[in-house]
């Protein structure tokens, strides 16, 4: 092996070592892709994920210990009457309430101790709501007993006794649902490591209103008491005295979810009972009246559609006399709220529409009356109220600057015995319509325009091309006609390839094993040949037997050469015999054709 | 010796180069002659830069006094004369840092006397460097050397450990993605999870890592604002003497034609005998003329 041998054999074996390198890679040229090589069964690839540094513990921990520490900030401020304090505070906290429920919610985080913790902190903010407005109505109730107390007129006070002991049983029962929520508040911020000794001061500070409230409402029954005292006396001197009545109220059953029907009743003893008008008071407020029957019985059914979830209470008037107070409780259910947007001809608003139903045990219900607030890019615009049948349409305006915005319907739940919910976002374009028709205009405009500018280039040019060619024919034509059945001598058939005695003699071969066709096209191409020859054309392959013939349109040979493109075309396409009676009529129109071509036949 | 042969030479000398660059690599996880984003060879050329030893064989280790000892990603149960050594090591005042997520040194830990142990697992929290829960920021907590000038840290899939003082722990906003959804399930709880604690033991300390991931190439990549650069320098620096495992460890992981290399870098003979037959080699081809 000499060295030229050797070294080439070096680079081989190089070769073969890099190919079979990249042999496995062959399948894949893409050698290497971050996002394919994103992770492994230890780890993932940094380089192929985005970068966000996202430290959510941080704003999540302080959100809670707020709440927690609020709370009780709250609750002193509604035991030293700061109401308007208690109120900004509230504010505050369903602020934060809010921004901490997006983030459990963003955070998909609904189903561990934070989503626990969403939830009791929602019914701790509920408790410490409605204890502030208890607190508020209690208030006003003090100042109407200092009103009142002077009157002669007992029924006055006995409603204000009657207001105090219902805001008392429901200022308890919130105390109770206070208390229970909180101690799975705690645990569950103890378990996070949050400090709750606030909170745990909030529930004392709770029960302390609760006695407070307690005290009240024991001394004004007192009052109460002595002022009965004191009429009965006065009564008893009189001969035409109210006989001694008592009204009962039981409701069934005591507790309901939105749609159910309670039935509220009771009866009145002492004296005439039937006849009489007793009303029943709900949450304070007259809900309707009834008259007893013979029996001094009397039911008014209620229907649970507008009143919100948790405790209630009530009790019923018959003149100046008072029935028990009862309380009933409302189960909060679920709902759902869904929403359809169409944006409006002139593009600046959305027509929105969608229903409201809540989910109960009797089924799908339609919420009826209902504030539906509608969303754009997530600020709060519009309110829309439901019909009866739970369905609600409307328009809201979109910024004109913007092309598209999300659209979203949602339900508080608020003054319902019903859950919040929030529909699907709804993704809506906003272009106007007027824009959208001048846009398609404009462009239509500009399309015809430069295709009617390039249509016009293409004819002018076409033009140009087909006067250069008429004005070379008419000059061709001239000389056609002054040589009359001459061909140019320039194209003489000097380059002729072929020798007509074998292309009759191949003829006849191909004829007598019966390839007609095949016969005939070999005669053909000696004539094709002929025209490109004499035309100076070059045919391209697809070009018919009578395209190639109008290339000598108008010469003398023309009519020699269609007559046999006629019978060409009488083998080939219909199929007929060239020989005909004996005599072989294509031969003979390609003999008479080439003859008039120029060419010597034998 | 014409121009089209020292042309030919030079190319052919390329070549084998990009042959023997090609062959030294392998895409093994953790392993330092690993380039690419999961291995250590960013790690290794750090550990030669402080003047750090790799230790081939227990047998050759020195319980030198103020000498840390890096088991990172073991990838088999230790031996008992291996356990032996290492107990000796540490009850004399070396310090153990051992990285490991699956557990496997958690026999080791026992036998010398550690009450700490790896707890295979996946924590995910709420605070992530990248878009993926997985990667978790960790905070520092206590004092120790081993984490002076370090805040957070970014770890990779970390599990966790029990036993020990924490050091580094994740955030309270933490759970064990047991059923890897990267989110928190009704059996799943949020807790702080330690994920590097430290124990004394006679004289030496033991340091537990349940994430080896820091140190692959994907994460020394200047990102983000963690302080795992500072934590992985002050591993390296903490004691005068630093020796990497290399006996039991998957940053010594190769395979191939580097595999026989590496033992043969580590056989006397063997590296005797072939550098004899390249020099031998090289003697004949001059002497043919055949470069």
């Amino acid at each position: 092996m000499d060295n030229k041998t050797k070294f080439f054999l070096a680079i081989a074996i190089l070769s073969v070592v890099f190919l079979l390198m990249l042999t496995p890679h062959a399948k894949s040229p893409e050698l290497y892709t971050i996002k394919a090589h994103a992770e492994t069964q230890y780890h993932f690839n940094p380089q192929a994920l985005k970068l966000i540094s996202q430290e959510k513990t941080e704003t999540m921990l302080p959100l809670m210990q707020d709440f927690l520490d609020s709370s009780g900030t709250i609750v002193l401020d509604i035991k030293f009457k700061n109401f308007e304090d208690a109120e900004d505070d509230l504010k505050a906290y369903a602020r934060y309430m809010k921004q901490f429920d997006n983030l459990v919610l963003n955070l998909d985080m609904s189903e561990s101790e934070l989503g626990d913790f969403k939830e009791q902190n929602t019914n701790n903010y509920e408790s410490l709501r409605q204890l502030l407005e208890d607190n508020i109505d209690l208030e006003e109730l003090n100042k109407l007993e200092i009103k009142y107390q002077d009157k002669d007129d007992p029924s006055l006070y006995y409603s204000i006794v009657y207001e105090g002991e219902a805001l008392r049983n429901k200022i308890k029962g919130e105390y109770s649902k206070y208390a229970s929520n909180s101690e799975k508040m705690q645990s569950t911020a103890e378990k996070i490591e949050l400090n709750t000794t606030r909170h745990k001061e909030s529930v004392k500070t709770f029960e302390e209103i609760v006695s407070e409230v307690d005290d009240g409402q024991d001394k004004r029954v007192d009052e109460l008491e002595k002022k009965k005292q004191t009429t009965n006396t006065e009564s008893e001197s009189e001969p035409d005295a109210q006989p001694d009545y008592k009204l009962s109220l039981a409701v069934s059953p005591d507790t309901g979810t939105y749609a159910d029907s309670l039935l509220f009743s009771g009866n009145l003893s002492g004296g005439y009972p039937q006849g009489k008008e007793v009303t029943l008071f709900i949450d304070s407020r007259e809900y309707s009246s009834t008259e007893t029957n013979e029996n001094g019985t009397y039911q008014l059914p209620y229907k649970i559609r507008k009143i919100s979830g948790g405790l209630h209470l009530a009790y019923s008037v018959m003149e100046q006399t008072y029935s028990n107070i009862i309380l009933f409780s409302l189960n909060k259910s679920e709902t759902n709220i869904n929403l359809t947007c169409r944006v409006t001809p002139n593009g600046e608003a959305v027509a929105c529409s969608g229903s409201l139903v809540a989910e109960t045990i009797h089924g799908i219900i339609p919420v009826g009356r209902a504030p539906v607030t509608i969303s754009v890019d997530g600020n709060e615009t519009t309110e829309f109220t439901t019909d009866s049948d739970g369905t609600y349409f409307g328009s809201v305006t979109v910024p004109a600057d913007s092309r598209e915005v999300v659209i979203q319907a949602s339900f508080s739940g608020k003054g319902f015995p019903l859950k919040s919910s929030k529909s699907d976002s709804v993704s809506v374009e906003t272009g106007s319509l007027v824009t959208l028709i001048l846009t398609l205009i404009v462009g239509g405009a500009c399309i015809l325009f430069f295709g009617g500018a390039g249509l016009y280039y293409i004819r002018r040019s076409r033009r140009g091309r087909d006067e250069t060619e008429s004005t070379d024919r008419e000059s061709t034509d001239t000389h056609d006609l002054a040589s009359a059945t001459e061909i140019p001598e320039t194209k003489a058939p000097a380059e002729r390839k072929y020798k007509p005695e074998n292309v009759r003699e191949q003829y006849s071969v191909l004829l007598n094993t019966g390839e007609q066709k095949r016969a005939a096209k070999h005669l053909a191409t000696t004539i094709f040949e002929e025209l490109e020859i004499i035309s100076g054309v070059r045919f391209t392959h697809s070009a018919t037997a009578r395209e190639r013939a109008s290339a000598i349109a108008g010469s003398a040979p023309h009519k020699r050469v269609e007559a046999f493109i006629y019978r060409f075309e009488e083998v080939i396409y219909g199929g007929r015999n060239p020989v005909y009676e004996g005599r072989d009529t294509l031969l003979s129109a390609w003999e008479e054709a080439l003859s008039a071509l120029g060419s010597v036949v034998q | 010796m014409n121009y089209g042969r020292w042309i030919a030479v030079i190319l052919i000398v390329i070549s084998l180069m990009i042959i023997s660059a090609h062959f030294s690599q392998t895409s093994l996880e953790y392993s330092r002659y690993n380039t690419q984003w999961n291995g250590t060879s960013v790690f290794a050329d750090m550990v030669e830069d402080v003047g750090g030893k790799f230790l081939y064989d227990y047998k050759d280790l020195n319980s030198e006094a103020n000498t840390t000892l890096l088991i990172i990603a073991p990838d088999k149960e230790f031996s008992e004369e291996e356990t032996g050594i290492l107990r000796e090591f540490v009850h004399g005042g070396g310090h153990l840092f051992i990285a490991d997520e699956n557990g496997v040194s958690n026999g080791l830990l026992h036998t010398i006397g550690s009450t700490m142990s790896v707890v295979p697992g996946n924590v995910t929290s709420v605070d992530m460097e990248y878009n993926e829960p997985s990667l978790v920021i960790c905070y520092t907590k206590g004092n120790a050397t081993v984490i002076n000038g370090v805040e957070t840290i970014v770890l990779n899939c970390p599990s966790y450990v029990s036993g020990g003082e924490a050091l580094i722990t994740s955030s309270i906003l933490s759970w064990d993605d047991e059923n890897g959804n990267n989110r928190i399930d009704k059996s799943e709880s949020l807790s702080e999870y330690p994920v590097f604690v430290h124990e004394s033991i006679g004289e030496g300390i033991i340091f537990l890592l349940s994430d080896p991931s820091i140190f692959i190439n994907g994460m020394n990549v200047e990102r983000g604002k963690r302080d795992n650069k500072q934590f992985i320098q002050n591993i390296l620096t903490q004691d005068k003497h630093l020796i990497v495992d290399q006996s039991g460890s998957q940053t010594a992981g190769s395979d191939g034609i580097l595999s026989l290399m590496n033992r043969m870098k580590q056989n006397t003979i063997l590296k005797i005998a072939v550098i004899t037959a390249a020099v031998f080699s090289l003697l004949y081809a001059v002497n043919r003329k055949i470069i």
